[in-house]
């Protein structure tokens, strides 16, 4: 009898992750009460509101709006707009939480010991510059191109 | 209903959005959550051993570079994520939402697996500021997490291991020109066939759909309709899809280039944004736990502080002045913390194994460490023979060229090569060979 590779790969698959899944319950039955638990299913619930609800809607909303107002703008200067607001935004999630707790203080004064907030300001600012940058640099490009041959740079 | 959700996946289709970025990221995350599952592993059992564990201590760096990976990966993860997100969010909006007992099993692996992994890399970030706003311990989550994730990243595998084969080349995904080559089912909705689809349920012809729908949500798919992704030619989609690969590979390097400067010493001049700066601290060194949080005084610490050694009945006590007086060593080693940061620091104090020999223990005896702190996880805890033994081992007294400030472990601290910091042991009070 052949064994079909794929489905053996899959059901072995399935099995490990089954049995680390019940794993994990098992630790996690065994190292905390059950409130604590549901503090993590609370947690479970907030992270896919925020990400699914807030930052998946928020990111739908940003792109639709750059569409819209850059609808004449060649595809290549919306993604450049977009790479540098998604970066942007991601240093703002990583960020922020530092900047915040190091504004309601630590009692251990080696942690955190940066000027989170204003380092966010001044990157965004130079990610702001090389952005631009970036579409000048791009729009000079392709106008350079265009004229030396007709092709469309789309 | 069915309306709405085939309407909501057809207006999310991006050019970048299709099963061959799914895998590129997907891979990508399963190599950061595999490195972070397995340098998570040996943190855990370098802190909690079997009796049978024996350790590596060699390189002295080898904690520092496995914890370091292991918070740099994490960090990593924040950017990966949030992109394969991204790539598969339309994927929420399937059509039925549930279509058998193997599919509900499939769609609730799925939201305990993306739930999971944002709550573990959330709370990580944030343990690494010291910062607990959550209704649960970080340690024991953390740990019980880690399986559940990697769990749910097999069974996630298994259930798409047909697209994951299908795409896992470049050769498979794109033709010559560089155009991607998609099977039917993986194609964006139009819409026509959001009406193709609708039609099936619904006996009266339909037209165009967003059309014939009346109300709010008509007029805002017409609205969304106004901006539609820019895919008029496939050039269009090749750039605005390399476009997000270049995105997400910046943000990733980006974020990972302003803060591993805290785990490693290259990237220090860089290090902008991680919660842990080297030279930061009393002796030029941060601190993880003060000895205010751990409640060490100078009354416990003053003229009358000992250090006891002993092996069964065996007991001999060392104050300073005692151990200032045996031959002293200075090494060059890492304090490397669980929480990522580390940095490479000059100790000189008494060899442990000249103390261990005052007391006669045998070589393959562990230890017990008794520090004064009041209470704490790490109050007491085991050192293997391989660690006690090893050259580079000491009972410190000096750190950076002076004496430990109390926040480091004054009056003697352990410093061993190759373990986490919170096991080198601060205010040393006991050794016992057990």
């Amino acid at each position: 009898m052949r064994v079909d590779p794929m489905k053996a790969w899959r059901t072995t698959l399935v099995v490990l992750g089954v049995l680390l899944l019940l794993l994990g319950a098992y630790v996690l039955v065994g190292s905390m009460k059950p409130i604590k638990i549901a503090g993590i299913a609370l947690w479970f619930v907030l992270a896919l509101i925020v990400h699914d609800g807030i930052i998946a809607l928020v990111t739908f909303g940003v792109a639709f709006l750059l569409r819209k107002a850059g609808r004449a703008l060649p595809i290549a200067v919306l993604a450049i707009v977009q790479a540098g607001l998604v970066v942007s935004s991601i240093f703002a999630i990583i960020v922020l939480p530092a900047a915040y707790k190091r504004s309601i203080g630590s009692k251990n004064p080696t942690v955190l010991p940066l000027d989170y907030g204003p380092s966010l300001v001044i990157l965004w600012a130079v990610i702001a510059v090389l952005t631009a940058l970036a579409v000048v640099g791009y729009t000079v490009f392709a106008r350079r191109q265009k004229n030396r041959s007709s092709v469309s740079q789309a | 209903m069915r309306r709405l959700l085939l309407e909501t996946r057809r207006v999310l289709s991006t050019p970048s959005r299709h099963p061959r970025m799914a895998v590129v990221l997907g891979r990508l995350l399963g190599i950061a959550f595999l490195v972070c599952f397995g340098t998570g592993l040996y943190s855990h059992f370098l802190q909690e051993p079997q009796p049978w564990m024996v350790f590596p201590t060699r390189p002295q760096t080898l904690y520092q570079l496995s914890q370091g990976i292991h918070i740099t990966a994490g960090i990593a993860c924040f950017p990966l994520i949030l992109g394969k997100l991204y790539v598969v969010y339309p994927g929420l909006f399937q059509t039925p939402p549930i279509k058998n007992f193997v599919g509900l099993l499939e769609r609730a692996s799925i939201a305990i697996f993306v739930a999971a992994s944002l709550v573990q890399i959330t709370t990580g970030l944030l343990n690494t500021y010291q910062w607990y706003p959550f209704p649960f311990p970080f340690k024991q989550t953390h740990w019980a997490l880690s399986f559940v994730i990697i769990g749910s990243l097999a069974i996630h595998i298994a259930v798409k291991l047909p697209v994951i084969s299908r795409y896992w080349t470049r050769s498979r995904s794109f033709d010559a020109d560089g155009h991607l080559l998609l099977d039917d089912e993986d194609l964006p909705l139009t819409h026509a066939d959001v009406a193709a689809e609708l039609a099936e349920t619904t006996p009266e012809p339909v037209g165009r759909v967003s059309r014939r729908v009346d109300g709010l949500t008509g007029r805002v798919f017409d609205w969304i309709d106004s901006a539609p992704p820019r895919t008029d030619s496939p050039t269009q989609a090749r750039v605005s899809r390399r476009g997000f690969v270049a995105t997400v590979a910046v943000a990733t390097a980006a974020v990972v280039a302003l803060t591993a400067g805290q785990s490693f010493r290259v990237l220090d001049g860089i290090n902008v944004f991680g919660p842990r700066k080297n030279f930061v601290g009393p002796n030029d060194l941060p601190v993880n736990r003060t000895a205010r949080a751990a409640q060490v005084t100078d009354a416990l610490t003053g003229a009358d502080w000992a250090l006891t050694v002993s092996r069964g009945s065996v007991v001999k006590t060392f104050t300073r002045a005692d151990i200032e007086t045996m031959t002293l060593h200075s090494v060059d080693l890492p304090i490397a913390c669980v929480e990522g940061w580390s940095q490479m620091a000059t100790w000189r104090g008494v060899r442990l194994r000249d103390l261990l020999d005052s007391v006669g223990a045998h070589p393959d005896e562990d230890l017990r460490l008794t520090s004064l702190e009041k209470s704490g996880r790490y109050r007491v805890t085991e050192m293997g023979h391989e660690y006690a033994q090893d050259d580079l081992t000491l009972v410190a007294l000096e750190l950076n060229g002076d004496p430990l400030d109390i926040d480091h472990g004054f009056p003697a601290r352990m410093i061993a090569p190759g373990r986490p910091g919170v096991l080198q042991t601060k205010w040393l009070s006991k050794l016992e060979v057990i």
